[in-house]
């Protein structure tokens, strides 16, 4: 009788942290994710939300690694969205899709095509001309070592596989896109996995202090009464 | 409210403070232990699994993610025994989730949420018994407030304590936890309310009986 009444105090008591649950959405599930990747001469990327919907409509602010803003611009219906770079520096790409959704990604300098001036000062517009901009001397005076395998310059030496060049990126950046989705998944697959965990541990003290309880309760013949 | 392992253990302060922190929590929680019943222990253990979650949903308010303590709720119902509770919960939360609190201030953060948590309940618990339904939630409210608020200034004067870089630190988590003290209120008042209907006998609390 007494074990029945212990155990429906423990229901009791949890159907109080359910309710208690239930008033807080777990967010976690609700976050948000930007990707980005330099494509050609523009930045380019998507937002989405980790159950993957797109991030419509959002506002994407860009900050170089002084915190100045460099420019802004939204994502399209397909939570889609791109940037022209002026200079060749770190951007820091800042998704706000309101209530707290906020997502951020940092699009590298080495990532960005090398005829862009890094200097602040020298705002000079890039050119919207045609990609291969075949003036050598416009290659700046950057510490960043030039990989060869840069798609600027590839393209550079032969025009004619820019667009199929530019096809596999968009592949490759899909993919990558699929792939940080699902490693956000599996991240909030192992974090339930940890909350259970863990109140499979206080299960366990509590199954612990019974029988300690439970030992001092033999060798004292006179329990007290309960309650 | 969970002090991480880095910023404490660098100043002899800070390490002061740490072992401090591990005594008290040592302290109350043996006193916690003596006092607990065997009819308590599961209340014990779920309060502690509804502590040990809420500090792991993080719910955005206002830009900044914020997440429930519960440790009013917690004081309520356990009294003195919130403090075996609470650092149960926050050892685990230590454990699993790295960034959630250390292992070297596992004492200073018990302490830190579980003072307050007796102290709602020295505070509100006869009020929350009170037959007037009114005045039983707002102490509900209260109490699930306080504790959070002085939570929060608790937490404030270890960092403002531990050296001089935090005094910034101190003032933004005390402003941070405006609105949390708000909504804790809301969730400990009606967890009060559900109660008061369902089990009253819950808020009995007889720690105070042997007292």
């Amino acid at each position: 009788m007494r074990l029945r009444r212990l155990a429906s105090l423990a229901t009791q008591l949890g159907m109080v942290v359910v309710c208690i649950l239930g008033t807080t959405s777990p967010a976690a599930a609700h976050k948000a994710s930007v990707f980005a990747a330099v494509q050609g001469k523009v930045i380019s990327g998507e937002a989405y939300f980790r159950d993957g919907s797109p991030l419509r409509h959002a506002q994407v602010t860009v900050f170089d690694p002084a915190e100045v803003k460099l420019g802004e611009t939204k994502t399209d219906a397909e939570g889609k969205f791109s940037f022209e770079p002026r200079r060749r520096c770190d951007h820091r790409l800042v998704v706000d899709g309101g209530e707290g959704h906020a997502a951020e990604y940092t699009v590298r300098a080495e990532e960005l095509p090398s005829g862009l001036s890094d200097g602040s000062a020298a705002a000079a517009k890039p050119g919207l001309a045609q990609p291969p901009s075949q003036t050598p001397g416009a290659q700046p005076p950057s510490a960043v070592p030039d990989s060869p395998a840069r798609p600027a310059a590839t393209a550079s030496q032969s025009p004619p596989g820019i667009t199929e060049l530019r096809g596999e990126l968009q592949a490759l950046q899909k993919q990558i896109v699929e792939l940080r989705r699902d490693l956000a998944a599996r991240d909030d697959r192992t974090r339930l996995r940890d909350i259970l965990g863990g109140i499979g541990y206080i299960l366990g003290l509590m199954g612990l202090a019974f029988y300690f309880l439970g030992t001092r309760r033999k060798a004292e013949p006179s329990p007290p009464a309960g309650g | 409210m969970h002090i991480p392992d880095g910023p404490l253990s660098v100043s002899a302060v800070g390490i002061g403070i740490l072992g401090a922190g591990a005594a008290l929590a040592a302290a109350g929680t043996a006193w916690g232990l003596r006092r607990l019943d065997y009819e308590r222990v599961p209340q014990v253990a779920l309060l502690s699994s509804a502590f040990f979650v809420a500090s792991l949903i993080h719910v955005p308010l206002g830009g900044a993610s914020v997440h429930l303590v519960l440790n009013g709720l917690v004081g309520l119902v356990l009294g003195w025994a919130a403090f075996p509770a609470i650092l149960i919960a926050l050892a685990l939360q230590a454990v699993f989730f790295p960034g959630l609190g250390g292992f070297t201030t596992l004492g200073v953060n018990t302490v830190v949420m579980a003072a307050p948590a007796v102290m709602g309940y020295a505070v509100f618990h006869r009020l929350v018994r009170s037959p007037n339904q009114t005045a039983a939630l707002l102490a509900g409210f209260a109490a699930g407030a306080v504790a959070v608020l002085v939570g929060a200034a608790l937490l404030a004067a270890v960092l403002a304590a531990a050296g001089k870089g935090f005094e910034r630190l101190a003032q933004a988590v005390l402003l941070a936890h405006v609105p949390v003290a708000v909504v804790e209120g809301l969730v400990t008042s009606s967890a009060v309310a559900f109660l008061r209907k369902v089990r009253p006998a819950l808020l009995e609390a007889p720690c105070t009986q042997s007292a």
